[in-house]
């Protein structure tokens, strides 16, 4: 038992450093998302910018944008993670290699490092960019930690359906955005309290709702991830 | 069992106008499109959960019929809740002043259409029969498993100016006599006209799929 579980977490760590050694070769999902949420902020604060907006609705506001940038940049970016296996015919090299349990759980971390990251990076330019200033710091991170796991468990799942499909690049964000809407409208409301108020009693809800969604995603994921890639 | 759904249906619209006296509270006779409404809404969701347990079935013994059953329910499915987002937004418009304010049940039933929507999306850009059947079927059930919070939690978690009409937060029925004898009779209206559709539908989905395999 326990040398299966180190079994599996030595073929999860290869599958991760396989992505992290591929993406750097190539830098393709970090140049394009990096590029993305940067030229998405780049409009928003060239087209609202941080005084047209009045003082109460800010953070709501701003919230909904930054949330919105970082799921259009994680579309571009995340969906990658099988596409390229397809693209670079190293499907079946992959398929021989691991089990389905460890590659889904070795491209699932790379995708939430990737994004976390890349939102880590984003948020304070945001912040400077518009004169958004986050009041409960702690709290804003943790909302932003758990909505980007449920946002990359949900992508790395949905991009190995899309890699198996013709229109890749149009599919995956019609495919996500239902299922992460109301992940989104979550953390949305979630951020936008954190970063208005001191007040920390919607804390324990939102936590809550995130985090069973996030379960129920990855649950799902593990369980029909098989039928999926062994089509 | 099609001359007694067209006797039914008929004497649920003659309750629906005749029967049910006005109700207090609304603008009107609006409250009457409760008949129309929540039915369509409620026969939406029971599409989608038998299409969950029909893409289950597909995955489990690889059976076309399952997938055809199931593509034949989502479209369906589609169908009526544009009906319930319709009926919705007039009695949205008529007791709040307009059409579309973003209500969580809303967002609830705009996301239900998107996910029906991906799904034939999904469908129409694989090729390969088993393998649209086989991914599909995955999509359906993926979303089925996160669909609770679209249906049960946003709706209940955010405010809302829905109203209860059926059952409270608190668990009661909150219709009585004959209101909610109407309203029952047109929920089994509704449901025999889906169940209607839905055999016609498939069946000729399964007829064309065996003509397809005898011509290969």
């Amino acid at each position: 038992m326990e040398t299966n579980q180190l079994n599996l977490a030595n073929k999860i760590i290869l599958i991760f450093s396989k992505e992290l050694k591929s993406e750097w070769r190539s830098k393709v999902s970090i140049n394009s998302i990096v590029l993305f949420s940067v030229v998405t902020l780049v409009l928003i604060s060239y087209s609202i910018g941080p005084y047209k907006i009045d003082e109460n609705s800010k953070s709501d506001v701003f919230s909904a944008l930054l949330m919105l940038s970082l799921f259009f940049s994680s579309s571009i970016g995340l969906s990658r993670v099988f596409v390229k296996e397809v693209e670079q015919k190293t499907e079946i090299t992959l398929k021989i290699s691991s089990d389905p349990l460890s590659i889904f759980l070795g491209k699932f971390l790379f995708n939430f490092i990737l994004i976390f990251g890349i939102s880590i990076i984003i948020t304070p330019l945001f912040c400077i960019l518009m004169e958004f200033f986050i009041k409960n710091l702690c709290l804003f991170l943790s909302i932003m930690f758990i909505s980007m796991l449920g946002l990359s468990i949900v992508s790395t799942f949905i991009s190995a359906i899309v890699s198996k499909a013709s229109m890749k690049g149009a599919l995956f964000p019609i495919l996500t955005f239902p299922i992460l809407m109301p992940l989104i409208l979550e953390s949305t409301k979630a951020l936008s309290l954190s970063a208005s108020s001191e007040d920390k009693s919607f804390f324990l809800q939102s936590f809550l709702i995130l985090i069973s969604y996030s379960g129920i995603a990855f649950f799902g994921s593990i369980i029909l991830f098989e039928k999926v890639w062994k089509e | 069992m099609i001359y007694f759904a067209f006797f039914w249906v008929a004497f649920s619209i003659v309750l629906s106008f005749l029967y049910a006296p006005p109700a207090e509270g609304f603008k009107g006779e609006s409250y009457r499109i409760v008949f129309y409404h929540v039915p369509v809404a409620w026969v939406s969701v029971l599409a989608f959960f038998l299409s969950a347990y029909n893409s289950f079935m597909y995955l489990k013994k690889k059976d076309y019929l399952y997938d055809i059953k199931s593509k034949s329910l989502i479209s369906l499915g589609l169908l009526f809740s544009i009906l319930a987002t319709i009926s919705g937004a007039i009695f949205a418009k008529i007791e709040w002043g307009a059409y579309w304010n973003w209500d969580p049940r809303q967002i609830s039933i705009t996301l239900l259409l998107f996910i029906y929507s991906a799904y034939l999306i999904l469908r129409s850009s694989i090729e390969n029969p088993r393998r649209r059947a086989n991914l599909s079927s995955v999509y359906a059930l993926f979303s089925f498993f996160l669909v609770p919070f679209l249906v049960f939690v946003i709706p209940r978690v955010y405010f809302s100016l829905h109203p209860d009409l059926i059952i409270s937060s608190k668990g009661k029925i909150q219709m009585f006599g004959p209101i909610l004898h109407t309203f029952l009779a047109n929920l089994i209206s509704f449901t025999l006209i889906f169940l209607l559709i839905y055999k016609i539908d498939w069946k000729i989905d399964y007829e064309i799929y065996k003509k397809e395999m005898s011509d290969e």
